[in-house]
């Protein structure tokens, strides 16, 4: 291979789809069943202002550079994705200061349309703030995106355009052997390449720290979230921040780009790398703090709660790069928030060096534009009549709650990276993301899987390798 | 002496939940107590005797993987159910099916038989 | 291209238990009625209740839930004037353009696509859904091996595939009690069963029949308050429920080795289709608003069954669904007199969680009252208070949150005039109190 991508989080799928524009044989490795396994599906879904991060920083130069390109490739890519602008609000006069630091990094990063407004004008945007807020930072160029749509979508557009993806291919090592990079698998099996590309989330420091004598320090960080139902959606229509305080610094509250609204996250240290478990106390927590933002909070919308790891390094910023003793092995390591923001303009600049090195040249036969996968639920009237006459699958509705058809799924299963476990299903095309999660389609969906796929459905999995929903046959328990 | 034998359990004639007494000699009642009603009393008299039990089940349809409900066609004495729901989960039937056709006949020699509770063509 | 209008004296949205009932009673009364049903066969979630216990009221049988929803099927099927329309999904519903008082719905069929139905009277019966993990926020990973009960009965009962061997039970509803046994039948071992509630919140009789029998312990004023494992369940962790503030105590958590966690933490009225065409919902049933009728405060919107509240009994949820069958059938024909819709207020008193009717409509000669009380009371009195005067008491032996009440009254128990009922549930011989 010219190309080996480790991971398919937000990262290694950029870059995979940039890479995909150069005549170049690329892998991507993956460990998981299906693509943003990792940090880039448990995270907050915001495209940054850039007004956040320190100036001279590499996250303050991607996250300017990344949050300009991601209004183009939403469409061009078809992801989800609303510019709908974020407000820091201050709920004392103590919080001011922190907004008057922002204002001053958004001027040194680059960043235009960020303001200070008053209590009236906040309330007037957002009746729903905590009416002690005193003032705010708005920015304008902030937005909302689908991070788990928008990783599927530079997959797919990379898979149409030849790049090739392992799933459950986990990466064990890599070691540089005659000017190439031997990549070692669990299941014994290798991958030789010219390049590497690291991208392996919060395993990417000590996949690093394999190759190199630079050890860097890995200190990944839990944040805690919750899910609120559809009805919960417009109570805001900005994302919410709390300026950090000697207290902290809050939660968010904002709305998806799928349609929900989503509160958190906390921050735990000292976890696992791959510890997704939310606590009754960071749960409790993140609730205390939504209620600051939002007095009005009802806990009785929740829908759903969840954890991710965010990948930290130990000096707040990415690594991206090679280390002067791995040639030919980049890293795109410590990808923490702005990490979502940030990943398009890092591929761009990461697949810039692959192809200088490789001498690579343009594939003429690049196409790349993908089309949203359509949602009944989101069609007008005409729109339906039109998708139902192409395909009468579209007529068979299989998620009551978010009006999801059949057609949608099987969609989802035949999808260039094929959706096979009933989360991947899930997450393409929300059938069992609703009020009932799951409750009623989830067994039509193991049933789609298990005649699409050719399994009996005792082997349909929830998401990870291991996971089958209904391992037993009936009968079977008695034996 | 004939032996007394005393048994104790919850009726369930209505939401009371009456804890019922019930006392056997010889294994012969004597006496219910605890009830507020002669519903109760009755059945504190069968159950401490001989409790029966109605069993649903599922049996197997050949070349279809959706099982088939079934249930025992009278209630059997509690202590059979283990025995029968062995049979029931080793049975497969051949389509099509009325609901109550026999698909066990005389389930363990309990003389009740297994009947479909719902059709299949 | 879309299918020609339809048309329909009523239709019926839901093909379960209430929709079969309403479309029964709907077709007798002479109405023409289309029944609309998501998935491929009728009955609802009738067909995955394998277990008995239904009709004993209706009946005098002890039948299986599809024996039940069969005798209803071949009820319609006999009548003649009843079409299903089978893998089909009511869209919306449209009063806004009424044409001659009629509605129009808006459907799609598998292999018909969308069409619209113009209907007299609509019946809403789309039942509950349950409650989730997520609304009721355990902590923990995602794990496979977390299912709603009646999930985890679907799979079981209609796929022949069994989730689990060693079992948690998270509430003691009578699915989380039925599923008890049918896990154990099924050769699992049924650990425990849970309740976050003092009290157990299913049927007495199944918890005699599903946990007693097979010496499952039922553990009150407990819950769970974590899960364990990230692919699959590895345990969870239990606590003890301060009674008072319903909240986990510190100190008592402990952990259960599991591989099986099922939730039957409770069930909700399903409204999508309510809500597209603005009906009003009781924030106490959690589901529409109605008066004696069952008609809605939308006018010829209809609702019965677990839609309109969550009933303990298929029966009881045949019963409404035949009152609203009938009631819609009469609106559709014409059949009703005009209506006063300054009708009497009904109210939740003292120990009454929920009631139907919240309204009455002035001039009504039958209600069914039904209710569900907060708490337990032995030796009980109904009390209706009508304006602040007693109206009406009916005593009852015992008196359960998890046993819904029925009372009937008529227009003589109603003085001309009132405003407001209030209904409460006290011991004997006692007043309610505020009243």
């Amino acid at each position: 291979m010219d190309v080996a991508i480790i991971g398919a989080g937000i990262a290694g799928c950029a870059v995979a789809r940039e890479l995909s524009r150069l005549s170049l044989d690329v892998v991507v490795l993956e460990e998981g069943y299906d693509v943003a396994c990792g940090a880039s599906r448990s995270n907050s879904g915001i495209v940054h202002g850039g007004y956040d991060p320190v100036p001279g920083t590499r996250k303050a130069l991607y996250n300017a550079r990344g949050m300009r390109m991601i209004p183009g490739l939403a469409d061009e890519l078809g992801f989800r994705y609303s510019n709908n602008g974020s407000l820091v609000i201050a709920l004392s006069d103590q919080d001011l200061p922190a907004i008057d630091v922002l204002a001053g990094r958004a001027r040194a990063n680059g960043i235009e349309g960020v303001r200070r407004i008053g209590a009236d004008e906040l309330r007037g945007l957002e009746p729903n703030v905590n009416p002690c807020a005193v003032g705010a930072l708005l920015c304008e160029g902030s937005g909302i995106c689908d991070p788990f749509g928008m990783t599927v979508a530079f997959a797919e557009n990379a898979a149409t355009n030849g790049v090739t993806f392992r799933m459950g291919a986990r990466v064990v090592g890599a070691s540089r052997r005659g000017g190439l990079w031997d990549v070692a698998l669990a299941d014994g099996s290798h991958v030789e390449a010219t390049l590497v590309v690291n991208a392996a989330g919060v395993h990417a420091i000590d996949l690093h720290n394999q190759v190199s004598s630079d050890r860097l320090a890995s200190r990944p960080r839990l944040g805690e979230y919750v899910l609120m139902s559809r009805d919960m959606h417009g109570a805001f229509g900005h994302t919410i921040f709390r300026a950090p305080g000697p207290k902290g610094k809050g939660v968010l509250v904002s709305p998806t780009a799928d349609g929900n609204l989503i509160v958190g996250p906390d921050a735990v240290d000292g976890i696992g790398p791959d510890d997704t478990a939310t606590t009754p106390s960071g749960l409790e927590w993140v609730i205390e703090q939504a209620r600051l933002t939002w007095p009005a909070f009802d806990p009785r919308e929740i829908i759903v709660n969840f954890a991710g790891t965010r990948p930290c390094g130990a000096d707040g910023d990415f690594v991206i790069g090679e280390p002067a003793d791995a040639p030919g092995f980049f890293d795109i390591a410590a990808f923490d928030s702005p990490g979502i923001t940030s990943a398009p303009a890092v591929a761009v600049d990461v697949a810039a060096w692959a192809a200088e090195r490789l001498g690579a040249r343009p594939d003429p036969a690049f196409d790349g534009h993908r089309d949203m996968p359509p949602r009944f639920l989101e069609m007008g009237e005409a729109e339906r009549e039109e998708a139902i006459a192409r395909d009468p699958a579209f007529s068979h509705l299989v998620c009551r709650c978010e009006q999801v058809s059949e057609a949608e799924v099987l969609a989802a299963i035949h999808a260039p990276i094929p959706a096979t476990t009933v989360n991947a299903v899930k997450r393409r095309c929300r059938a069992g993301m609703g009020r009932c999660q799951g409750g009623f389609c989830e067994p039509l969906v193991v049933e789609m899987l298990s005649r699409e796929l050719g399994i009996p459905i005792q082997d349909v999995l929830l998401g990870e390798p291991g996971s089958e929903i209904a391992p037993l046959t009936r009968g079977e328990g008695r034996s | 002496m004939p032996t007394r034998q005393t048994k104790e359990f919850t009726c369930v004639q209505c939401p009371m939940g009456c804890l019922l007494t019930v006392t056997l000699e010889d294994g012969a009642v004597v006496s219910v107590s605890g009830n507020s009603c002669p519903r109760g009393k009755a059945y504190g008299r069968t159950e401490a005797v001989h409790p029966e039990r109605t069993v649903t089940s599922l049996v197997g349809i050949l070349d279809d993987f959706h099982p088939l409900s079934v249930k025992t066609a009278a209630p059997i004495p509690r202590e059979r159910i283990d025995e029968v729901l062995d049979a029931i989960a080793q049975t497969v039937i051949e389509p099509p099916v009325e609901i109550g056709d026999v698909v066990i006949p005389d389930v363990c020699g309990t003389g009740v038989d297994v009947v479909a509770t719902e059709a299949r063509s | 291209m879309s299918a020609p209008v339809r048309s329909c004296d009523v239709l019926v949205v839901g093909g379960g238990a209430a929709g079969l009932s309403a479309a029964a009673a709907a077709a007798e009364a002479g109405a023409s009625v289309l029944v609309a049903e998501r998935e491929d066969r009728l009955g609802g979630i009738l067909n995955q209740c394998i277990h008995n216990g239904f009709g004993l009221h209706r009946f005098g049988l002890e039948l299986t839930g599809p024996e039940y929803a069969a005798r209803d099927v071949a009820r319609i099927a006999g009548s003649g004037a009843v079409m299903p329309l089978l893998e089909t999904s009511v869209l919306s519903l449209d009063t806004s353009s009424r044409q001659g008082g009629r509605i129009t719905a808006k459907l799609v069929g598998r292999g018909v696509g969308l069409f619209d139905v113009s209907c007299g009277a609509v019946v809403l019966a789309c039942g509950c859904r349950e409650r989730t993990r997520g609304q009721i926020n355990i902590a923990g990973g995602r794990p496979a091996g977390v299912y709603t009960a009646g999930t985890a009965q679907r799979l079981i009962n209609v796929d022949g595939a069994l989730v689990g061997r060693r079992v948690v039970i998270l509430g003691s509803g009578d699915i989380g009690l039925i599923m008890a046994r049918r896990m154990t039948w099924e050769g699992a071992d049924v650990l425990c069963v849970c309740e976050l509630a003092s009290e157990p919140g299913g049927l007495r009789r199944n918890i005699a029949q599903c946990l007693d029998d097979y010496g499952i312990p039922l553990h009150l004023s407990t819950t769970v308050t974590q899960v364990f494992g990230k692919v699959r369940l590895e345990g969870v962790e239990l606590a003890d429920v301060d009674p008072a503030t319903r909240r986990p105590v510190p100190g008592t958590e402990r952990r259960v080795d599991c591989d099986t966690l099922l939730l039957s933490v409770g069930l909700i009225p399903s409204n999508e289709v309510a809500a597209t065409a603005g009906v009003g919902i009781d924030r106490r049933t959690g589901g529409p608003s109605v008066d004696e009728s069952l008609e809605t405060d939308v006018p010829g919107i209809f609702v019965a069954g677990n839609e309109l509240h969550v009933h303990d009994l298929a029966d009881y949820v045949s019963e409404e669904g035949l009152e609203a069958g009938a009631n819609a059938a009469a609106h559709a024909l014409g059949r009703r007199g005009s209506r006063r819709d300054d009708g009497i207020v009904v109210e939740c008193g003292e120990n009454v969680g929920s009631v139907t009717p919240q309204r009455i409509a002035r001039g009504a000669d039958e209600v069914v009252m039904r209710l569900r009380s907060r708490g337990r009371v032995q030796d009980a009195d109904i009390v209706l208070v009508a304006d602040g005067r007693e109206a009406r008491r009916w005593r009852r032996r015992i008196v359960v949150p998890s046993e819904m009440q029925t009372v009937k009254l008529s227009a003589a128990d109603l003085p001309e005039g009132i405003g407001r009922l209030c209904v409460g549930v006290v011991a004997h011989g006692a007043s309610p109190e505020g009243e």
